[in-house]
This record gives structure tokens, C-alpha cells and sequence, in this order.
């Protein structure tokens, strides 16, 4: 071939790169609503409610725990043209509160393999009743899958399994108290040795899960059967550990910030690096979506900012805001990425 | 209770899949607006057959053909009655392609524009949604044979641009 020619793989290159950045040209509207109404159209009219809509209302039965009501999760209501509603409908079990048995969706931290960062993927489990050990455990159970490597599966060991049980999780007294039944452990800990920092990395995944899934940004106390543990992963502890959230990846919501009280209309924002720039948001209140969209940040390689308005009357409500995950086959193990919840009260 | 099934089924394809399919459609039509209204249309079909789908885990084929099938449609009846495309304003630069100059980047656009619509779609298909020689045979109803045809010829086309825009 002509060495001034390119090869076809070139070609294929610089073609996916122009057709991306055509598409990025255009940012598509939330028409959720309208497809359903469109659907629904001829029907009678009614407030629906999928089977998918789970309200749930965080009151976790953290033992002997203050415990913080918040509200998660994938509501969608669907009003037709007069949203006149027929009647209850038959409630689903699980909408108003997170009990044993329950589906909760949790945001689980992992350690970018590619560095020090961290990225949360979007998990649904069934709870225990208790969403702190929900969420300690789901972290536990969680597999590492491309750039996400999980430090509490053994990540790059032998044999990849949990590297120790949860006991319980309690949440009280301004300290989230995480028990174990062994004392906090990698290979890969143990290959780069105390005092590294190594150890930062698997501890703030722990830390980030648990704060996501009560909504809190209180420190976490790590204990090996009830006593306060002096070591993790090669890292001395002298107390409960603060989060490190300028350490997540790809979205970072900056405001409003976990429990702060705003006035409406509520400006949100923060920087992402997505695909297509595309981040997905959600408000929820009383586990019910009353506004939802997309909002642009940056896409490829690059962060930017986004932001965006929204109206609400004075009440609590949860920001949920994640990059849908359009991949399908083996690549669609999650199907959200870099899931981001806080709560806020409109005044 | 089928509508609740189809309401979910129809807002979870949504979640995932919504914004890409209207980035699909707009770059085979280059309208933004009837783009989503095409996708749209496609969601709304959905719903309707979503008890006669046979096999509803390939919801989002059904969805991918329903859009290309759509967006040709658009073609076909915007050159009949406008026989003037509407031709949107080359897009801004990003960062992402620094390493390739705008010209060449607007060349290859311009010359997949003109390439036989079958080997458009085989290369959008392929090159933007990164389906797989069966999934993109399985969506234009054509055997994978004549998937690798169209790709190979249009990839062959768009060589011979190549470097007008460097």
C-alpha cells in the first residue's frame, strides 16, 4: 500500500471520532413523560405507576442508630393527559420504606485501576434491613470489571474473594461504625507495605459507599469484633475516617452539597466527563420523581461543568444524577455509571 | 397490568438507550428535531407491540431497526417533497480530535454523506453505536456478508478523501 495512504483502521479511527463529535452537536430533550402520555393516549385517564417505580424511603433499622431517613431511587410516575387517578393502586411492598426483603439501590465505590481515583458503579441489592450493611456488603460482593477494580475482592491477587465478613454497621453519635470479623487485609497491601498510602484507596471506597447510602458525610469507624481497629490495609488508624470526595471520577456534584438547605429554584451543578457529555439527573421526593432530565458536562477526556435549574416547593428531596450505561453484552455488567445521590431541603 | 410491564420496560430502554438513538437518527437525517420526534415515534410503537414482542430482550434491535427504518423513510420523503436536505452547520471542534484537523474530520462527513445509503448505515451503524457485524445485519435485515461488503467499499470511498482535507 501506498505509504501515504491510510490503513483502514485509520480511517475506522478518525470516522468514529468525526461521527461522535457530530453527535455530541446535539443534546436530545427528556420526553420521557410524553412517550408514555403518547402511549397512553385513547386510555383513560389516570396516574399510573410502573412496577418499576420504587418509592423507597430510607428508615434503615440501624440498631441502637440515629437513623437518617432519606430517600432513594428509580421512581417514574407517568401522567397522562388529566391525571385524574382511579384509585390506589396496589401499593408495592417495598415503596415506602426499605425493609428485610426489599430492593435498595446503592452507589458502589471502586478504585480506578488506571490510578487513585475512585468511580462509583450503580448496584441494586435486596436489603437486610439494614442499608449501611447493605451497602458494606454489596461493596464486599462486588466484582472488579474493566477500569473498575474492587481492593475489597482481592484485586490482582490469586484468587479474588471477599477479604473479610461484615458484622454489623450502626450509625449513630455523628460516627458510621463498620464491624469486621478480621482485621483489614490485601496482598496487594501487603507488597507495598505500611506507611505507602496505598491503603487510602480501599478505605475510601468503604467510606464513600456507606456516606452514599445514608446520605451522610459523617466519618467511618472501622472495628474487628467490637474493638476499634489500630490498622487497615497497611494504613494506621487513630479514629473514625473522613471521606475524600474530591478523590471520585467523572461526576462531581458541587451544589447544593449533602443536607443543605436551598432556595428554589434550586441551581445545581458541579463538573462531569461522560460519554457524550450525557448525565442523567433525577429529583425524587417521597421516593416519587417530580423532575428528571439530562444536563451536559464534558465528554471524552475532557471535564466541564454543567448545571441546571429546577423549581420545587419547599420539602426534602434526593439528587440522583449517573451516566446510563449503553453497552450491552458482557459490557453491560452495571447500568449505571459514576451514580452520585445527595439530599437537600428547599425552604 | 400489561401496560405497567410495557410502561417499565419502555423507561428503562429509555434510560439507556434514548439519547443515542436520537444521535443516531441525527446523523442519518441531520434534523435535530425530527430526529427526536422519529425516536420518539419508535418508543411510542414499542409500548403498543410490547405484548406481541415475541422476544422482548431484543427490545432494543426492534428499536434500532424502528429508527433506521424511520430515518429512511424521512429521506426518502424529504427528497421527494424539499429535494433540498437540510444541511445543518459543521460542527464546532472538540478537544477530543485534536490530532485530526477539522477539514478532514468535515471531509469525511461530507463524503459518508454521499456514499449509497446502505453503506451509510453499515458505517454509522458501525463506527458510531460500535454494533457488531451481526447486530448491524440483524438491524438493516441484511445477511453479514453484505455487511462486510458495504463496509469495506465504504471505507474504500471514504479513502479517496482522505486527503483533501489535510
Amino acid at each position: 500500500m501506498n505509504p501515504s495512504m491510510p490503513t483502514d483502521q485509520e480511517i475506522a479511527r478518525e470516522l468514529r471520532g468525526a461521527l461522535r463529535a457530530e453527535a455530541e452537536r446535539i443534546a436530545p430533550e427528556p420526553a420521557l413523560q410524553r412517550i408514555l402520555a403518547r402511549a397512553h393516549e385513547g386510555g383513560r385517564a389516570r396516574t399510573d405507576r410502573s412496577r418499576a417505580e420504587r418509592r423507597r424511603r430510607w428508615l434503615p433499622a440501624l440498631a441502637g442508630a440515629v437513623a437518617t431517613a432519606g430517600i432513594a431511587a428509580a421512581a417514574i410516575v407517568i401522567f397522562a393527559p388529566s391525571d385524574e387517578p382511579t384509585g390506589p393502586a396496589q401499593p408495592p411492598p417495598c415503596a415506602v420504606e426499605v425493609r428485610e426483603g426489599c430492593p435498595v439501590d446503592l452507589a458502589v465505590y471502586f478504585s480506578r485501576s488506571s490510578g487513585n481515583e475512585l468511580v462509583s458503579a450503580g448496584v441494586t441489592v435486596t436489603s437486610s434491613g439494614n442499608v449501611g450493611l447493605d451497602a458494606v456488603q454489596a461493596l464486599l460482593d462486588a466484582k472488579s470489571k474493566g477500569g473498575f477494580a474492587n481492593l475489597w475482592q482481592g484485586y490482582a491477587t490469586a484468587q479474588e474473594r471477599p477479604i473479610a465478613q461484615v458484622n454489623d454497621v450502626t450509625h449513630a453519635g455523628g460516627v458510621i461504625t463498620t464491624d469486621f470479623d478480621r482485621q483489614l487485609t490485601t496482598g496487594l497491601a501487603n507488597l507495598e507495605g505500611d506507611g505507602t498510602g496505598f491503603g487510602r484507596t480501599p478505605l475510601q471506597q468503604l467510606v464513600l459507599t456507606v456516606q452514599s447510602a445514608l446520605r451522610t458525610d459523617d466519618p467511618v469507624l472501622i472495628t474487628v469484633n467490637g474493638e476499634p481497629a489500630d490498622e487497615a490495609f497497611g494504613e494506621r488508624l487513630t479514629g473514625p475516617v473522613d471521606g475524600e470526595p474530591e478523590r471520585i471520577s467523572f461526576i462531581r456534584p458541587e451544589s447544593p452539597t449533602q443536607g443543605e438547605v436551598v432556595a428554589s429554584p434550586v441551581a445545581i451543578t458541579g463538573e462531569s466527563q461522560t460519554f457524550e457529555g450525557n448525565v442523567r439527573w433525577s429529583i425524587t421526593q417521597d421516593g416519587e420523581i417530580v423532575r428528571q432530565g439530562f444536563t451536559t458536562g464534558g465528554g471524552f477526556d475532557a471535564y466541564a461543568p454543567f448545571s441546571f435549574k429546577a423549581t420545587l416547593p419547599p420539602g426534602e428531596y434526593t439528587l440522583k444524577l449517573w451516566e446510563p450505561n449503553a453497552a450491552s453484552g458482557a459490557e453491560a455488567w452495571t447500568d449505571e455509571y459514576y451514580v452520585a445521590y445527595l439530599d437537600f431541603t428547599v425552604e | 397490568m400489561p401496560d405497567r410491564d410495557a410502561d417499565e420496560a419502555v423507561s428503562e430502554l429509555y434510560a439507556a438507550h434514548y439519547a443515542r438513538l436520537v444521535r443516531l437518527s441525527f446523523l442519518l437525517i441531520h434534523d435535530h428535531g425530527r430526529a427526536e420526534e422519529l425516536v420518539q415515534d419508535a418508543f411510542v410503537a414499542l409500548h403498543g407491540r410490547w405484548r406481541r414482542l415475541r422476544e422482548p430482550h431484543k427490545a432494543i434491535a426492534y428499536l434500532r431497526q424502528a429508527v433506521v427504518n424511520r430515518s429512511r423513510s424521512e429521506l426518502r420523503h424529504r427528497a421527494v417533497v424539499e429535494r433540498n436536505p437540510v444541511q445543518p452547520p459543521r460542527p464546532h471542534e472538540s478537544a477530543e480530535d485534536t490530532a485530526v484537523s477539522t477539514s478532514t474530520r468535515e471531509a469525511l462527513l461530507a463524503a459518508l454523506d454521499g456514499l449509497p445509503r446502505r453503506q451509510r448505515e453499515v458505517l454509522i451503524l458501525r463506527y458510531f453505536l460500535d454494533l457488531s457485524e451481526a447486530d448491524i445485519a440483524d438491524t438493516l435485515r441484511i445477511s453479514r456478508g453484505s455487511v462486510k461488503s458495504h463496509s469495506s467499499r465504504g471505507i474504500a470511498a471514504l479513502r479517496s478523501v482522505w486527503g483533501e482535507g489535510r
